[in-house]
């Protein structure tokens, strides 16, 4: 590349895509029902009762 | 469905050691940081030791406290929760304590070589290729282990904390990597492979990105652990966290160029730094009200629980700098933020309000947990918490002040048109109060670290430690059906590879973008016939320039302002720094811009320059430079610099094989030449063998080429 002419074509095709991606995860996140999130959510929760209580009589 | 249970062991003893070294180096960092911040203002305390003065320890607070004490706490927070959230303990404890003692090591050679002197001139990065490479090897181990231990979970899913933490590890691996590409000339001193404009924004593009990598996405991974264990329930929304993380990090990697606002970069990498940092605010905030709304119905119990003190304190710094950051990357508050201590002032809410309070309440947390007992006093923590946040603030708006006041005296102008204040130190000597009010609100941050050591001693005392923790989980099923409606996005939330894979992409999108086009448009760095190499003498100089970290105080970039060309000379070209490897342009103006030094409007004799680096306040009465004497004893390494030269060579400056050959007696000419003037101007002792005469050759140098070239 010679001269800084057009480089401007960069950013914004890169910035259109992320754009896409971005929609692509809201669409995502919006359509998907959150009963499927409720385990992954409660994931750092669950594994207390398992290995405290054990080690604390 | 799910798979015969299996027992096994959480290995504790890991954690347990990354929050001890957590400890020792907060402490050791934030001591460092102390010295610093009595030094700005007490010269005295630069000991006039190589090895105490400020140009040496700033580094090495910022390195302590970066990679040091926030490192070791993203190892400990990240070896806890990675084994509980996949229910396995680490693939390796072999891996594990090779990365403890590695990065132990690592840590302890960076003290001694930066204290000793040993740097690469870059700002965050200035460790030497010995150690770069050894912190590449342990980067990897890091990530070897993680992965390993993913790959062999017990829960399918991985939970939102640990794609922040693979994100981490692929970013901070990449940043490292083309950041320290950097050419050996012997065992501890290389020179960067980029030069001038390109260094810049390679250097601010992994500088910028080591905020957002290394400090800010791991603890995001910690907050979305640490904070929901803390309040006993579930993030607030774990779709936010996905829309959070995506967001995150393809915009950050591109954020890096609001550094070098106004300075000679092309106008359109400054614009995509400015466009990119504004909209960063969105995905940081979505980040701050997750991690706030957790603690929705629960704010009850914010009022008995340190810990989440300490954790509502760190989001809240969180989501104020960054909605500051933005703010400093519109180029208008840029001006007045950007070489003052308004951006020192920025940097602080968030090491010491988000990562330094993130990590004291995760710690307060773990402790109990480890050693099966009680912390050992609640109220103690409480007065770690309140004196902290306190200091806090009497770090942070004492700074803002100066910051403000420094830059409005920097521009004034009286009636006549003459800067109002032409002398430099005058704007020094101003906020001289406000450097003595920092360093209350550091030593009051510092009181309640002694609190919270003594909390951990006692607490540890009193309990018994549970090296391996029991615990058993279901193995995994190699089958398994996917639910209903799951969309795209939760099959790659099981999918480890790939998450990795479409992480390293997003990043990198931005960092080719951004720098491809930097390194291959020529015309980006318009050519100036008069830039000529520097000659040997001002090459050792140079070096010298960089390892007293002359940089820590004193740019060599003049913005296109007013008063800075009234102050300084003409703004500063891109073209003016093509041999400059690295670059030298520094981030903060304690001292004035060094760019035109030796130019007619500012230029002095090389007997003012002699007695201003024994004591510059012999020449500028009450200035807060450290002295050097130690320049007037040490011999400049004379024999290094064929060699030097022909790296630089390597590197594309054009010396010929003649002038490498000779270069070791030009040097010997040129020292001889100015140490007969300083002994013409009454400077009997003028040496031409030591190091002074080097440094006052580079500085009657600096900016003289585009001067000539102005004259003819
Ligand atoms: C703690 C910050 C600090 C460090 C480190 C520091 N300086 Fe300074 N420097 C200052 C301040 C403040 C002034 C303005 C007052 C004065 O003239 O001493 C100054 C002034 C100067 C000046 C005079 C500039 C002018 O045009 O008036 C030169 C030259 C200079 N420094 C060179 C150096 C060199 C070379 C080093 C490294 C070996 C260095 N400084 C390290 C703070 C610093």
């Amino acid at each position: 590349m010679e001269t800084i002419d057009g480089v401007a074509i960069f950013p914004i095709v890169s910035l259109i895509i992320f754009f896409l991606f971005f929609l692509l995860v809201l669409v995502h996140v919006f359509s998907t029902d959150k009963r499927n999130y409720e385990h992954a959510g409660n994931l750092p929760l669950d594994e207390e009762d398992k290995t405290i209580k054990k080690a604390m009589p | 469905m799910s798979g015969p249970l299996e027992r096994f062991h959480y290995d504790n003893r890991i954690v347990k050691l990354f929050a001890y070294a957590t400890i020792l180096w907060g402490v050791v960092g934030m001591l460092v940081g102390l010295l610093v911040a009595f030094q700005i203002y007490l010269p005295a305390l630069n000991f006039s030791l190589e090895f105490t003065t400020f140009g040496r320890t700033r580094p090495l607070h910022t390195n302590a406290v970066i990679f040091a004490f926030v490192g070791n706490g993203i190892f400990t927070g990240v070896y806890y929760s990675l084994q509980r959230l996949l229910k396995t303990r680490m693939w390796s404890d072999k891996l594990s304590l090779i990365n403890f003692w590695g990065w132990q090591l690592i840590i302890v050679a960076a003290a001694i070589t930066l204290l000793a002197g040993f740097t690469t001139g870059k700002e965050y990065a200035e460790l030497e290729w010995p150690i770069d490479i050894a912190i590449a090897g342990i980067w990897v181990v890091f990530g070897w282990n993680m992965f390993a231990t993913i790959l062999r979970r017990r829960e399918r899913h991985i939970y939102v904390a640990i794609w922040f933490y693979i994100a981490t590890f692929v970013t901070v691996a990449v940043l490292h990597i083309v950041n320290s590409f950097e050419w050996p000339v012997s065992f501890l001193k290389s020179y960067s492979l980029y030069a001038g404009v390109q260094d810049a924004i390679v250097q601010w593009w992994y500088g910028h990105n080591a905020v957002a990598f290394f400090l800010t996405t791991p603890y995001l991974g910690l907050m979305y652990y640490f904070v929901p264990k803390a309040v006993n329930r579930p993030v607030y929304s774990y779709k936010l966290s996905i829309i959070h993380f995506w967001a995150l990090i393809f915009l950050y990697i591109w954020a890096g160029p609001h550094h070098l606002l106004y300075s000679s970069t092309p106008g359109w990498i400054q614009t995509l730094g400015t466009v990119f940092s504004v909209m960063l605010i969105a995905p940081s905030w979505g980040g701050m009200i997750n991690g706030l709304l957790t603690l929705r119905g629960a704010w009850d119990r914010v009022r008995d629980s340190a810990v989440l003190k300490f954790f509502v304190v760190a989001i809240t710094a969180y989501g104020m700098s960054t909605f500051e950051g933005p703010m400093l990357s519109l180029k208008s508050v840029n001006a007045i933020s950007h070489f003052t201590d308004w951006t020192i002032a920025h940097v602080h809410i968030g090491a010491l309000g988000w990562n330094g309070f993130l990590t004291f309440g995760m710690i307060y947390w773990l402790i109990p947990r480890l050693f099966n007992t009680k912390l050992y006093s609640m109220k103690l923590a409480n007065a770690h918490f309140w004196i902290g946040t306190t200091g806090m603030l009497f770090y942070a708006i004492p700074l803002y002040w100066a910051g403000f006041t420094q830059y409005l005296m920097w521009q004034e102008f009286t009636a006549e048109g003459f800067l109002a204040y032409p002398n430099f130190l005058e704007t020094v000597t101003q906020i001289k109060p406000m450097y003595i009010m920092r360093s209350i609100g550091g030593s009051m941050y510092f009181i309640g670290v002694i609190l919270f050591v003594i909390n951990v001693v006692k607490t540890v005392r009193a309990g018994s430690f549970i090296a391996n923790e029991e615990a058993e989980a279901p193995a995994l099923q190699s089958t398994y059906v996917a639910g209903h409606g799951e969309g795209w996005h939760r099959p790659l939330e099981r999918k480890p590879v790939q998450f990795l894979l479409l992480t390293l992409i997003v990043i990198l999108i931005g960092g080719a973008v951004e720098m491809v086009p930097a390194f291959l448009v020529k015309s980006n760095v318009p050519t100036i016939e008069a830039v000529k190499p520097y000659t040997p003498l001002e090459l050792q100089g140079r070096d010298i320039y960089l390892k007293e970290g002359c940089y820590n105080c004193h740019s060599q970039m003049v913005r296109p302002f007013r008063h800075e060309i009234e102050r300084y000379g003409d703004y500063s070209k891109s073209g003016e720094y093509v041999y400059d490897h690295p670059f030298q342009w520094g981030s903060k103006r304690t001292g004035p811009d060094l760019a035109r030094e030796g130019t007619a409007k500012l230029k002095k004799s090389h007997s003012w320059h002699f007695y201003h680096m024994l004591d510059p306040r012999s020449m500028s009465p009450g200035s807060i430079m450290p002295r050097y004497p130690w320049l007037f004893a040490k011999d400049i390494d004379v024999s290094s610099t064929p060699q030097k030269m022909a790296v630089m060579a390597k590197l594309g400056v054009p010396y010929t094989d003649e002038e490498i050959k000779a270069g070791t007696d030009a040097l010997k000419a040129q020292a001889e030449a100015i140490s007969a003037e300083l002994k013409a101007q009454g400077v009997k002792d003028a040496d031409a063998g030591k190091e002074i005469i080097a440094l006052i050759a580079y500085l009657q140098r600096l900016g003289t080429d585009t001067e000539k070239a102005g004259k003819e």
